[in-house]
């Protein structure tokens, strides 16, 4: 046994973590780590944008599995001190009455500057004055105000990435007045009118807006949102997501990227995404989602030593 | 049931809002599209036409049968969200709003309606 957060004890007995992914099948693993001294299975299991067969697999494990995350969707929406709700991930999150369903937002809020501020740090590339394309904000909007806060001059594509309107978002004031005006209802909204959801995954990117790209010298956000208008080519332009794949980091090569930074960690030698992670939080300490804070995080981040990964797509 | 006067005078109060945005302009630009507003209830059509940028509500006899989007409900409904009182998505989701267009124009439609009357 060994003290948490509080004094409380925690149990190292093995966790069992199911993440329910509404991205493609293809990506589906089963992995293990250890965490805070626990160790914790892990299985991704993908939906391929079917909400209601992701419903039911929700209902089929609660209650058997120590924490359910949820992936390939964001349930809540943190923008400048409001959270926004949206309707698809409610109806997820709702299905389990007895075990703790989170969507990786509370890990993220906190892993996402922290990856910025390691990078402004240590990173290959000065953030200072860097032209960024955030490619989505309001889904990771502490990214957002730490590349600021790092200097970088930021164009925000929310509205150009995922509604098609040419109208890129010049300020972190005009992304939270727009929030403001939009998100509580435009979330409302089946979630595959806002995101792209199994198969569309992995369609060929249909460039948009290459404008942007080719100003920025970092594209930031998520990368199911990179990778969907991503031009043929973005020579010598650094990437920060959340995770790729190999292919993801092969064909980002083949358009002359340089570099991949991606905040999700690395245990054990593998990559999780954050709902699998934050999942395995919740698991390990035994508390509700609603109970922890960030320091928990922070107190993880700490624990794990945690760094964004760098990948430089010149070295073989 | 709103009468077609007061619906005239709700569009047209619709469109100044529009036009005097500082960011619609810039949003719908290369969005020219025709939107029919049929009140189901109240047996009336208008029409407006985006082009360029800007909003213009066309005379009753100008409603022309090649709309890109169509808009159905009860007249009271469709007063609602032209004047801001209602979101289009709530009865959109609930049925009591058709709206016959793509699901690309629907939703530009819905950002643009909730960007003119502010939060």
């Amino acid at each position: 046994m060994a003290l948490g957060r509080g004094g409380q004890q925690l149990s190292h007995a093995r966790k069992r973590v199911v993440s329910v992914s509404l991205g493609t099948r293809r990506r589906d693993h089963a992995a293990a780590l250890t965490l805070l001294g626990t160790p914790v299975d892990i299985v991704r299991r993908g939906f391929d944008g079917d909400v209601d067969a992701a419903l039911r697999a929700i209902r089929e494990l609660d209650g058997r599995v120590d924490a359910i995350g949820l992936g390939g969707l964001d349930v809540y929406l943190h923008v400048a001190g409001e959270r926004y709700v949206v309707a698809d991930g409610e109806r997820l999150l709702r299905a389990a009455r007895i075990t703790p369903v989170v969507d990786g937002s509370g890990l993220k809020q906190t892993l996402e500057p922290a990856a910025v501020r390691w990078l402004a740090v240590h990173g290959p590339v000065p953030l200072r004055g860097l032209p960024v394309l955030m490619v989505s904000a309001v889904d990771r909007y502490g990214m957002a105000v730490a590349l600021e806060e790092a200097g970088c001059r930021v164009v925000y594509g929310d509205l150009m990435f995922t509604s098609g309107l040419p109208y890129p978002i010049s300020s972190l004031a005009e992304l939270q007045k727009i929030a403001r005006r939009l998100v509580r209802e435009v979330t409302k909204l089946p979630i595959r009118m806002l995101y792209p959801t199994g198969q569309e995954q992995e369609r060929p990117p249909e460039f948009a807006f290459p404008e942007e790209y080719e100003r920025a010298a970092l594209i930031a956000g998520d990368f199911h949102l990179i990778r969907r208008h991503v031009p043929p080519r973005i020579e010598g332009k650094a990437v920060l997501t959340n995770t790729t794949t190999a292919a993801d980091r092969a064909d980002l090569a083949v358009r002359g990227a340089r570099w991949v930074f991606t905040t999700t960690p690395l245990l054990d030698g593998r990559s999780f995404g954050t709902n699998a992670l934050e999942a395995a939080v919740v698991a390990v300490l035994g508390r509700r989602p609603e109970e922890l804070v960030p320091a928990d995080f922070e107190r993880v981040l700490h624990e794990i030593s945690y760094s964004p990964s760098v990948v430089d797509l010149e070295q073989p | 049931m709103t009468p077609p006067a007061e619906m005239e005078n709700v569009l047209r109060q619709f469109a100044l809002q529009f036009n005097t945005s500082p960011e619609l302009p810039k949003m719908t630009r290369g969005w020219d599209r025709t939107i029919l507003v049929q009140a189901q209830d109240a047996g009336w059509v208008r029409a407006l036409r985006v082009e360029a940028g800007r909003v213009a509500l066309l005379g009753a006899a100008e409603a022309p049968g090649g709309a890109e989007i169509v808009l159905q409900g009860t007249s009271d409904v469709l007063a609602a969200i032209f004047r801001g009182e209602m979101s289009p998505t709530e009865p959109y989701l609930d049925g009591s709003l058709i709206v016959r267009s793509t699901e690309a124009d629907m939703m530009k439609l819905d950002i643009f309606t909730l960007m003119v009357w502010g939060e």
